[in-house]
């Protein structure tokens, strides 16, 4: 049985992406979170997937905080369900390919506007005055943006319009690029 | 003991009392700069730094660790007030002792360390606020304190300590003055986001300080894109609701005796 605190984080944070025919959103998010536990060094205490839902950890997960109707239970058969079983298999599908990122964020529309040109330019300098600085994993010298091009474009927020609904993270080295792309 | 004799000893015997007091304390601010940065470093595993966080899973060492991380805070704090100190000397002080383990360091727009002189019912009053760095780099246990000193008893002494580590424990850490809304009380509002979290939810606290107690009087949570402008007289939050105009809803609140409306 997938664990039910990833099936309701998945739920929380993509179910809307997913209900508009994005298939990579959930997959790709969850592999994220899965990555943590690889590197328990620099996430501390993280060690179980229950750990999501302990009070140290849980406001990390936005999408526990915001589970609301439709929230998975127990035995419940969806879509998060399923997509949260690939992830704890550890099955390898390309959707969920992030590199080696282990946190992620939505953007807004006008996020994107200054992480599209670092992406192109290939500046190390971390893109200035995003709404979600602060709460990025890592310090900024060492933030690096991973864009999963076949992540869809936001379908539930309205200042997010032409983002994508979700961007990775991961540590680099300050001189390595502030933004890369895979598919 | 004639009066000589006891002058004789005293002034003989103070260099080594004196000593053992501050031992544990260097007289330089860099080295204790360096004492604090070699302490912190053994429970804050970071990437570029791949001997750090050797006690950080040791629980009962890392909090001890953290206690006295806190401890050489205080006495810097301490060391500022006794010479003229200003609200950015306090600052100064915290920001020196702590170098690149700040949790300024995370992002540009913290304004944190914070440290406000005040006078409350007559009493000359410090607010203090500085977070310490735990856990590892990728979300850092960051430790947040808020603190109300006064000079009641004619000298320095924390009087006592809002209950921030449980509302902002791995979040990020902002504080500022607001005018009290409650004769004889001052108020001080903190907010910050947990880190690592998708949409940037911003949390806000409204704490009153009355000189024996601190209390949360006024509280918001899980304000997605979230923005905190705070004003003497009033906070503007603007965050994401997909009812409102742009999906965007901007509050302005003001000031009452009850806290924030």
């Amino acid at each position: 049985m997938p664990p039910l605190a990833l099936a309701q984080e998945l739920y929380g944070e993509a179910h809307g992406q997913a209900a508009a025919g994005d298939s990579v959103s959930e997959l790709a998010v969850g592999a994220a979170i899965r990555n943590r536990f690889g590197d328990s060094v620099y996430f501390n205490g993280f060690n179980y997937w229950q750990s999501m839902k302990s009070t140290r950890f849980r406001h990390e997960f936005n999408g526990l905080d915001i589970c609301g109707a439709g929230c998975p239970t127990p035995g419940n058969d969806t879509t998060e369900a399923t997509n949260a079983a690939v992830i704890f298999a550890g099955i390898s599908v390309p959707a969920a390919e992030v590199d080696n990122s282990k946190c992620f964020f939505s953007p807004k529309s006008s996020d994107w506007q200054k992480i599209s040109q670092a992406l192109q330019s290939g500046t190390t300098t971390f893109p200035q005055g995003l709404s979600t600085n602060a709460a990025s994993c890592w310090s900024v010298a060492n933030r690096q943006i991973v864009y999963k091009e076949s992540v869809g474009n936001n379908a539930t927020c309205t200042s997010c319009a032409g983002a994508p609904a979700f961007l990775f993270l991961q540590w680099r080295l300050s001189s390595e690029p502030a933004v890369v792309g895979i598919p | 003991m004639k009066p000589v004799l006891a002058i004789f000893l005293l002034i003989s015997y103070f260099p080594l009392l004196h000593a053992q007091a501050t031992a544990s304390f260097p007289k330089s601010a860099e080295a204790r700069h360096q004492r604090y940065t070699d302490l912190n470093r053994q429970i804050y595993r970071r990437h570029d730094d791949p001997d750090s966080g050797k006690l950080r899973q040791f629980a009962d060492k890392a909090n001890y660790a953290s206690q006295q991380l806190q401890e050489m805070i205080s006495q810097e704090i301490e060391r500022a007030l006794a010479s003229r100190a200003s609200n950015a000397s306090i600052v100064s002080a915290i920001s020196n002792l702590q170098g690149d383990l700040s949790m300024s360091k995370w992002v540009d727009d913290m304004d944190i360390p914070f440290a406000k002189l005040f006078s409350l019912n007559d009493v000359p009053t410090l607010a203090v606020a500085y977070v310490i760095l735990q856990g590892g780099d990728a979300v850092p246990d960051s430790q947040p304190h808020l603190e109300f000193w006064d000079k009641s008893s004619g000298i320095w002494r924390i009087k006592v300590s809002a209950p921030v580590k449980s509302d902002f424990e791995g979040f990020t850490f902002s504080v500022a003055e607001l005018n009290s809304g409650a004769p004889g009380e001052a108020w001080f509002l903190a907010w910050g986001v947990p880190i690592g979290n998708s949409v940037g939810a911003e949390y806000l606290r409204l704490y009153s300080f009355d000189g024996l107690r601190v209390r949360c009087i006024w509280k918001r949570d899980h304000l997605a894109y979230g923005n905190v402008n705070v004003r003497p007289d009033t906070v503007t939050l603007q965050y994401q609701d997909e009812g409102a105009a742009g999906g965007t809803a901007k509050e302005v609140l003001h000031i009452t005796p009850n806290g924030l409306e």
